[in-house]
């Protein structure tokens, strides 16, 4: 059975006595606070929580000390920090002591002029609450366009209940030297110098988490006395490289529970259906990608999106007849740029490439009579079909073998890119079940006529 | 009355137990002599630790043993020095001798007349030492930061340190209380405003060239230039968030920096920008061959195109790295640029909001061996 968690305690005391940190006799218990609020930040590409918690002490005249204790929670030591909010000129926080023989405990030593309360804030990194998005996206009956909803969800397995929280998500890649886990884990906070020398615990978390959501029904319970419920609004704000998400209002996540938020919804969001084939990444397959971008046109561009798991539904018919089209895993989607879906291979439309004449020309001898080089030359023709009953997008990309190579003999001209020194590309627009054949004839040049200038 | 034996028993085992504990507890004494009167910690070295006690010596005329012994605490034997300092000249160390088997040593101390002498006695202590850690705060515009540092002392040395003068530097001493096995962290300095500048790097040796083939979003490196000194610790940044509060932005690690140096503090990734390179082509020429017609010697003419992307709402300067290798030279490179080494171009590019530029590179590598000596091909230092 696991003990409550996060505690704190002030003491004031005599200065005589604070040579014995540890041996806190004859202190006397000032006050038992508790938190005014708490703010949660949460970053998803790392296993760390910024937690801000905010109170308000008393302190006496003299010296103070505030016992920070956080057993059985992830907190990581060495992040303790505490800033007075108020008086910070008549305050000092002479320093932080973790005691031996206790582990989860912090003591601050803070030298008051006079007599005051005030607010304080004290802030610590913990592990063990993430969060990570995913997207719904219901392509319409044409599959020109989807409505897309985003969801975050946020998952407390911290060992600590944070209450009424203000809950904040970082969208990002922040630099980290140390796990959080890891440092939380440290029999020492900051180590030691080199020497020379099951099922029930589940049943526990779900009634402690129903029974902190019903302390919080009150408070919802009053604001849905104000107005009709709605879905909680996230505010989005660019800091740095990052983009922080702030949940309206507070949230209580008790350790163990997920909550899942809507992030956004976008009704119309063009999508282009592109059907690729590239052997060297696909096989010998067809693989439908649909794409959309991330613009204020499509009802999104507002900021980026961060990566996450994306389900495709198709509309059958305007009574809610749905059909599951596949899943991906998309990556961050900066503002203007296009999300790529790869929905899987398909069948409704076939690409098949075949080379329809082969030669060997330039044929050149070494000095001894063997052959040191010729040129190799096909005529591909590639047979595009397209069964999707709609306007349909067809990419064939072919990575050659060299990079000494020419093309000629092309039917589709204005089609084809080269887009880089050993990869082409042939870009064709299909009509609804509708076929066609691009052609063109490859010469590569093989062994000394590579050299031939 | 079974329990009341039982309970009896526990309680001798205990006593036992805490007499052993007692006994086994450290200790750093001076024999018949009054404790130390004052004790300092220097941490310069910060893995190694040097601490300083003064004490009062009454010293007899003629020849004096003072035993100095250790228990239970990692004492370097070889760093105890003794220093007189009342009457340096007339006090003399004639010997220091080591019992065997002991954590101890005596001194043989002449003195003239009877008298009372203050002394420093120095060693090196072993596992207790200082870390120091950063914590930067940046303003929103990132600018300027507030810097605080910290120091962490560990004391897993067996001794209790009260009221110790903690030597960081030898500018600003304080004094502390540390305990064994007890740790504690103290703000030791705090600057504000200092100028900071942000830095995008993208260095084509490292970072991938197609970032859109990439199966996760690839970040640039982002970091914070400033000239402040620092010394080797973790460092923790932060940005004021504009709603009260600070937002993490990420961590590193400040190696040694002595004032008016400069440091790069990496915070994390910016995905905001993205750079791709493509070689668009290559083709030799002069090329020579010997009389068996195996080629020797070419140049390869090359064609790189980097496109540089800037999709967030404020300009950027962005630190483009390209390496060519070997013997070259530039046929038509589109940007300025300046050369860090023979083979290493470092282009400043900026780029305005949302805006989209492109570097063509067209180089020449000129005399590349085949054969004997193809190891030359690329320049050795």
């Amino acid at each position: 059975m696991r003990k409550k968690t996060i505690y704190l305690i002030l003491f004031a005391m005599v200065i005589s006595l604070l040579p014995v940190l540890p041996a806190v006799a004859k202190i006397d218990l000032v006050t038992l606070t508790d938190r005014e609020s708490v703010q949660t930040t949460i970053y998803n590409k790392a296993d760390l929580t910024l937690v801000r918690d905010k109170r308000v002490l008393n302190f006496v005249k003299g010296m103070n000390l505030l016992q920070f204790s956080w057993a059985n929670t992830k907190i990581d030591p060495t992040s303790l920090s505490l800033e007075m909010k108020k008086e910070s000129d008549k305050i000092d926080v002479v320093d932080i002591t973790y005691p031996p023989g206790a582990k989860d405990v912090g003591i601050w030593r803070i030298k008051a002029d006079q007599a005051c309360r005030v607010p304080v804030e004290i802030t610590y990194f913990t592990s063990g609450i993430s969060w990570k998005s995913y997207y719904i996206a219901l392509l319409s009956e044409d599959q020109k366009t989807c409505s897309l909803k985003g969801y975050v969800k946020v998952t407390n397995l911290s060992g600590e209940d944070y209450n009424n929280a203000q809950t904040r998500l970082v969208v990002g890649k922040i630099n980290i030297l140390d796990k959080i886990s890891h440092l939380a884990s440290l029999q020492y906070p900051y180590g030691r110098p080199e020497h020379i020398s099951a099922e029930s615990d589940l049943r526990n978390i779900y009634k402690k988490g129903m029974r902190k959501l019903d302390a919080a029904q009150p408070m919802m319970a009053m604001e849905s006395a104000m107005a009709a419920p709605k879905p909680k609004a996230i505010q989005k704000q660019g800091l740095s490289e990052y983009f922080l998400y702030t949940i309206e209002g507070t949230e209580t996540i008790p350790n163990g529970w997920t909550k899942r938020l809507l992030s956004f919804k976008a009704d119309t969001v063009k999508v282009n259906n592109i059907y690729k084939y590239e052997a060297d990444r696909f096989g010998e397959n067809v693989v439908r990608f649909s794409t959309f971008t991330n613009t204020l046109e499509n009802n999104l561009g507002e900021t980026p999106l961060p990566g996450g798991e994306i389900k495709v539904f198709h509309s059958i018919d305007k009574n809610g007849k749905l059909a599951f089209v596949g899943s991906d895993t998309t990556k961050y989607i900066p503002v203007e740029k296009k999300a790529e879906l790869n929905l899987g291979n398909t069948s409704n439309v076939k690409i098949i490439p075949k080379v329809m004449a082969y030669a060997k020309k330039n044929i050149i001898f070494d000095n001894k009579g063997n052959v040191s080089g010729f040129d190799e030359v096909k005529t591909y023709e590639i047979q595009l079909s397209n069964f999707t009953g709609m306007s349909s997008t067809i990419e064939y990309t072919k990575n050659l073998d060299s990079s000494h190579f020419n093309i000629s003999a092309m039917s589709h001209p204005d089609e084809f890119e080269k887009t880089d020194q050993d990869t082409i590309k042939f870009t064709i627009h299909l009509s609804p079940n509708s076929h066609q054949s691009i052609g063109f004839t490859l010469t590569t040049l093989r062994g000394e006529r590579r050299w031939q200038q | 009355m079974a329990a009341i034996k039982y309970y009896k028993s526990f309680f001798w085992c205990i006593i036992i137990l805490l007499g052993s504990i007692i006994a086994l507890h450290a200790r750093t004494s001076l024999v018949s002599l009054p404790s130390r009167q004052d004790v300092a910690m220097r941490l310069e070295n910060l893995k190694t630790t040097l601490v300083q006690e003064k004490r009062i010596l009454t010293l007899k005329k003629g020849i004096n043993k003072i035993d100095f012994s250790w228990q239970n605490v990692m004492i370097d034997p070889e760093s105890i020095l003794l220093q007189t300092l009342s009457n340096p000249k007339t006090i003399s160390i004639l010997s220091v001798s080591y019992p065997p088997g002991e954590a101890a040593l005596v001194w043989d101390i002449h003195s003239p007349v009877d008298l009372e002498e203050e002394v420093i006695i120095s060693y090196l202590l072993a596992n207790i030492d200082g870390i120091v850690t950063y914590q930067a705060v940046s303003d929103p515009v990132e600018q300027t930061i507030d810097l605080k540092s910290f120091l962490i002392i560990r004391n897993f040395s067996g001794e209790n340190f009260d009221k110790i003068t903690t030597y960081l530097d030898n500018k600003s001493p304080f004094i502390t209380t540390i305990s064994h096995l007890e740790t504690k962290r103290i703000l030791v300095s705090q600057k504000q405003n200092i100028p900071i500048q942000k830095k995008y790097t993208w260095d084509a040796l490292k970072m991938p060239h197609e970032p859109e083939k990439s199966k996760t979003a690839v970040g640039i490196p982002t970091s914070y230039e400033l000239k402040t000194a620092f010394l080797k610790g973790k460092v923790r940044l932060f940005q004021d968030d504009r709603q009260g509060g600070t937002l993490f932005l990420g961590e590193d690690m400040s190696q040694f920096t002595p004032k008016g140096d400069t440091s790069n503090l990496r915070i994390g990734d910016s995905r905001d920008i993205v750079v791709t390179q493509h070689r668009i082509d290559t083709k030799r020429s002069n090329i020579k061959r010997n009389t068996k017609n195996n080629i020797q010697v070419y140049d390869e003419i090359l064609k790189d195109q980097i496109i540089m992307e800037n999709l967030k709402d404020a300009p950027v300067t962005l630190s483009l790295i390209e390496t060519i290798p070997g013997q070259w030279e530039p046929v038509d490179i589109s940007m300025d640029y300046t050369l860090k080494d023979h083979k290493t171009l470092v282009f400043k590019v900026r780029l305005l909001a949302k805006e989209k530029k492109t570097l063509d590179m067209h180089y020449r590598v000129l005399n590349i061996f085949t054969q004997k000596f193809s190891r030359y091909n690329r320049v050795s230092n």
